[in-house]
């Protein structure tokens, strides 16, 4: 379970302070894939970067009982003058992961063959995008982030990406920020806006995307 | 307790995985680096070596000219590079921080252990040389040797993680950190003896810690090399000192970090 308190996040910017999450409370129950809606610019990366612990709250507490991986397809973290192989190590390392076990999995998920042994900066951004996604894969988390649903690859990749999320639909729980009902819609069963610093949450996703519908009409009018 | 153990245990873990990758970057794309490392000092020690040796400026107290400068060479560069590497140690590894057990000091603490191990190699290899050429080298009090790396090491965390906090907080730090390395490189001790200089300016360079790290190292290799001089409560005070402010300008600069970039 992922559970939210009081969280709060400012940004300090040239034109003074600006408030990105305001006192937000919510909790990501287990079992649930959840969907944030948000227009462009409402916090969706950020909240999400939050819950992975990438950045730290101004202030409040987010809860986490349970692993959470990157976001997927962040590939922000390899060395590039490092190989696949290289970079992979050392993730598996700060995860305490095994690491043949996660070597065969990559290789075998990633098709990336010889390139594992080349240096990280000599891959396309796909490519990148594919290594980082088959590691978090390999990792076993038990909630993924996904930022705008990171389409990584060519078709066949992302197929294939959605069929392995679809396999672990039992044991992985995802956490989906968009600004797109369709994708939401397609993932999640539960979802969520957040507009404002405000995130409300919606039992139905019928419900959120009506509610997301009408603040982006409001916004329209004004 | 058990929170505790595993964050320590977590903490053990990405220092040693970071060490493993930053062997691979720090001194280079190449294992060559490594080699570098020892030829930069060894050049150095050669040169002082040969001009100590035209003036006929024997060391003091009895102690070889190679031993003696060794003994300088070794801390300087060892505090000096690990100084160097931790200004850039967060900037340098930004993106590393998205995974949330990995802290900023863990970057610190793994290029600091990082090249000292690699001076500590350097030394013994330069002393092995020496042996194998038939050069007298004394190895006199092995526990000094390592008291002496051990309070460099210490300070060298405790300034790296400061400069590093100062330079998250005011960029200007890495311009101004070089230039004060560079008025220690010649007020250290690091080809002459401190006690070969009029007392006058003794009483000054004998604040500055890393003179005493040094003697206490010189007399670790030859007993006859007083270290009188060597003041152990002011290097270790100086040295703590230093780790609680690092710790402190560490935590309290997180905030400035800008993460996005």
């Amino acid at each position: 379970m992922i559970e939210l308190r009081e969280l709060c996040k400012n940004y300090r910017t040239n034109k003074g302070t600006k408030v990105v999450l305001d006192h937000v409370n919510a909790v990501f129950p287990r079992g649930q894939n959840i969907g944030v809606l948000g227009r462009n610019g409402a916090g969706k990366s950020t909240l999400l970067r939050l819950i992975g612990g990438a950045e730290l709250p101004t202030s409040g507490q987010i809860l986490r009982r349970a692993s959470i991986s990157w976001p997927i397809g962040f590939s922000g973290g390899f060395h590039g003058s490092l190989t696949g192989r290289e970079n992979l190590r050392f993730i598996a390392r700060i995860y305490a992961a095994d690491i043949p076990k996660v070597t065969a999995f990559v290789e075998e998920f990633t098709e990336l063959g010889e390139y594992m042994d080349m240096p990280v900066n000599t891959y396309s951004s796909g490519m990148k995008a594919k290594l980082a996604f088959g590691l978090s894969m390999a990792i076993d988390f038990d909630y993924y982030l996904i930022d705008e649903v990171t389409a990584v690859g060519d078709e066949g990749f992302k197929a294939k990406s959605k069929a392995e999320f679809a396999r672990r639909r039992d044991h992985s729980t995802l956490i989906v920020v968009s600004h797109s009902v369709a994708t939401i819609r397609e993932y999640c069963s539960i979802a969520a806006v957040l507009d404002k610093g405000k995130l409300f949450m919606h039992d139905d996703i019928n419900s959120a995307i009506a509610h997301y519908h009408d603040i982006n009409r409001t916004d329209t009018r004004q | 307790m058990t929170v505790l153990r595993d964050g320590l245990k977590t903490q053990v873990r990405v220092v040693r995985a970071l060490m493993l990758r930053e062997t691979k970057t720090l001194f280079g794309k190449h294992k060559l680096g490594y080699v570098w490392a020892f030829i930069q000092a060894a050049f150095l020690i050669l040169i002082f070596w040969a001009l100590r040796s035209r003036g006929n400026m024997h060391p003091p107290f009895g102690i070889s000219s190679a031993v003696f400068l060794l003994g300088g060479f070794i801390p300087w560069f060892f505090f000096s590079e690990a100084v160097n590497r931790s200004i850039n140690a967060i900037g340098g590894n930004m993106a590393l921080l998205a995974y949330p057990q990995v802290f900023p000091l863990d970057l610190i603490i793994a290029r600091t252990l990082l090249v000292g191990a690699t001076y500590f190699c350097v030394m013994v290899l330069f002393l092995a040389l020496l042996g194998l050429y038939g050069y007298p080298v004394t190895l006199d009090q092995p526990a000094m040797v390592l008291l002496s790396l051990a309070l460099t090491l210490a300070l060298s965390f405790g300034v790296g993680s400061i400069c590093s906090a100062l330079n998250v907080m005011q960029p200007t730090t890495a311009r101004i950190v070089p230039m004060l390395l560079r008025i220690m490189f010649f007020t250290s001790g690091l080809f002459f003896s401190l006690s070969e200089l009029p007392l006058s300016l003794q009483e000054i360079l004998y604040y500055n810690p890393l003179s005493h790290v040094i003697e206490l190292l010189r007399n670790g290799f030859a007993s006859s090399y007083p270290r009188s001089f060597v003041s152990l409560p002011y290097v270790t005070g100086f040295a703590l000192v230093t780790l609680a402010l690092g710790l402190l300008l560490e935590r309290y600069s997180r905030q400035f970090i800008d993460r996005e970039s």
